[in-house]
């Protein structure tokens, strides 16, 4: 008699099933509530109380000893270019360095695109002087797909952890830096004549199209999985958001205003054109999110924050850019007796215009 | 499904939902004896688990957690409905030789299998539960519940036995 009670009781068992649609419903609210209840770090945030035991035990020896040997070095490495001494401390040194030193979650998934800018910055750069040779072509592009593969990497594991918000903002961002760059290489070869003689330059500018365009595709998948999710998001964060994004708007403008001198008015007219475009982009948000369309609201956000990056992506490369070329009509001018070590020519252009660092 | 130690993300705790929703709600369905409570129960189950990890708590167990929660939702107190009895099924004139109704036959056990199970205390009910409608075994409800398997063993034998008395009557 037990083994026909277990046994109805084990069919009965089988028999019940969770509907499907049911389940379906129930995971999209639970993905929403994932969402509006992140994981709270708990763990001290140690900018400022990280033990010298700690950092010592974590960084590697050598690395130590040429922060304590070679300080001046590394911060000198800063501008310099494939084939200047200083340029392997620069991005073998000084980028894991800083690496290290990027403690929050959000810096950190930023700073290969920050390098991926660099690498751009400086291909624009040698060709620029006249010295986008096939092999430090072949490095700093290596070097440049392998920040962007990081990052889409980072991208996917955001999307993978359900943080669509994360992976859709840090796809933008690498979108922007890679747009700013599309145009400036597009317009670079028509201002020098110079670097024209380096298929090299096309080679890099048609790479960056195809990323461009891979990235793009990548952005617009993840808003689209992220657009579902806002639209239950609490209204106060949202017009943080768009108050946030106003702000940027306009502190890119002041950018453009004070360095309107080192740029030529067509880049300036273009990056006021942007801004004016992405000044729109806010209104409609606000439009859309006082309609309740509130995944269009946040696209609309996204693409005013994303166009801002990129006028204020563009209008840095373009002042490093223009430094580069005084800098050559100085070397000219000076003839070979002039200076070539790129930490003293830092000293030298210290007096004039100096390289804008790419930040954020 | 173990998370030791380790901090939950989004993606762990989505997959141990898609693995682990059905077994709570057919957990929950038997105790209650309501579909719709036991989705509700099942619902508040994962998002108080998520809760509790958001704000800092750790969990070894999460399989084990969720059922702990389950079951603690159950005995706050949700409502609880009576089901449909054979009898009752019978008196509105169906037949239940008819093999069209079979379903409905073996839906009415079902419904007569859990007012059977009422008459068990709720340890033991929760006991059968999770050895025959959740398929654990005797060493994994022991885990579960914090007690030994020898004292599992007997609340099951216990349990079965009246059973067996009511349902032979």
């Amino acid at each position: 008699m037990d083994n026909k009670i277990e046994q109805l009781l084990t069919d009965a068992g089988k028999a019940i099933h969770l509907d499907a649609a049911a389940k379906k419903t129930s995971r999209k609210h639970l993905e929403v509530f994932l969402f509006s209840n992140p994981i709270q770090d708990k763990t001290p945030v140690p900018h400022a109380i990280l033990s010298l035991h700690t950092f010592l035990r974590a960084m590697p020896i050598v690395l130590i000893a040429t922060l304590l040997l070679g300080g001046g070095l590394s911060l000198a490495a800063g501008p310099s270019l494939p084939g200047d001494t200083l340029y392997p401390m620069k991005v073998s040194i000084t980028e894991r360095v800083q690496s290290f030193l990027t403690l929050s979650d959000d810096a950190k998934n930023q700073l290969q695109v920050k390098f991926a800018e660099r690498r751009l910055s400086e291909a624009e750069q040698l060709s620029a002087k006249a010295r986008l040779e096939a092999k430090a072509f072949a490095k700093l592009e290596d070097r440049f797909q392998a920040h962007v593969g990081r990052t889409n990497q980072r991208i996917a594991e955001l999307e993978t952890e359900g943080d669509f918000q994360a992976a859709a903002q840090l796809s933008s961002k690498l979108e922007a830096v890679l747009k700013a760059h599309d145009r400036v290489l597009g317009e670079s070869s028509s201002e020098d004549d110079d670097s024209r003689e380096f298929p090299e330059t096309e080679a890099l500018h048609k790479r960056l199209k195809d990323t461009l365009n891979s990235t793009a595709q990548t952005r617009t998948k993840v808003e689209e999985k992220l657009s579902d999710q806002i639209r239950v998001r609490v209204d106060s964060n949202f017009l943080v958001e768009l108050d946030d994004a106003k702000d940027d708007i306009k502190e890119t403008r002041e950018f453009v205003e004070d360095h309107e001198g080192e740029i030529n008015s067509t880049a300036s007219i273009y990056a006021r054109a942007q801004l004016e475009i992405a000044d729109n982009h806010i209104m409609q948000a606000n439009a859309k999110f006082e309609a309740d369309a509130r995944g269009e609201a946040f696209i609309l956000l996204q693409s005013a924050l994303r166009i801002n990056q990129e006028a204020r992506a563009f209008v840095r490369a373009k002042i490093n850019l223009r430094s580069v070329r005084d800098d050559r009509k100085v070397e000219k001018t000076r003839g070979p007796e002039g200076p070539t070590d790129p930490a003293l020519e830092t000293e030298l252009r210290a007096s004039g215009t100096g390289e804008i660092e790419v930040g954020f | 499904m173990t998370f030791n130690g380790k901090r939950l993300q989004h993606a762990d705790f989505l997959k141990a939902y898609d693995e682990l929703a059905e077994p709570i709600f057919r957990h929950c369905y038997f105790r209650v004896r309501s579909r719709e409570v036991a989705q509700d129960i099942m619902q508040d189950t994962f998002t108080r688990t998520w809760k509790y990890i958001a704000d800092g708590g750790e969990i070894d167990n999460l399989k084990a957690f969720l059922y702990r929660t389950a079951h603690n939702l159950i005995v706050d107190g949700y409502r609880k409905q009576a089901p449909v009895s054979l009898d009752q099924l019978q008196e509105a004139g169906f037949d239940p030789s008819d093999r069209s109704d079979q379903v409905i036959i073996q839906l009415a056990e079902r419904q007569y299998i859990m007012e059977m199970l009422n008459v068990l205390d709720e340890k033991t009910k929760q006991v059968i539960i999770y050895r025959y409608i959740d398929d654990m075994s005797v060493k994994g409800i022991a885990e579960l519940l914090e007690e030994t398997e020898n004292a599992i063993s007997v609340r099951l034998h216990r349990g079965l036995k009246k059973l067996e008395s009511q349902y032979g009557q």
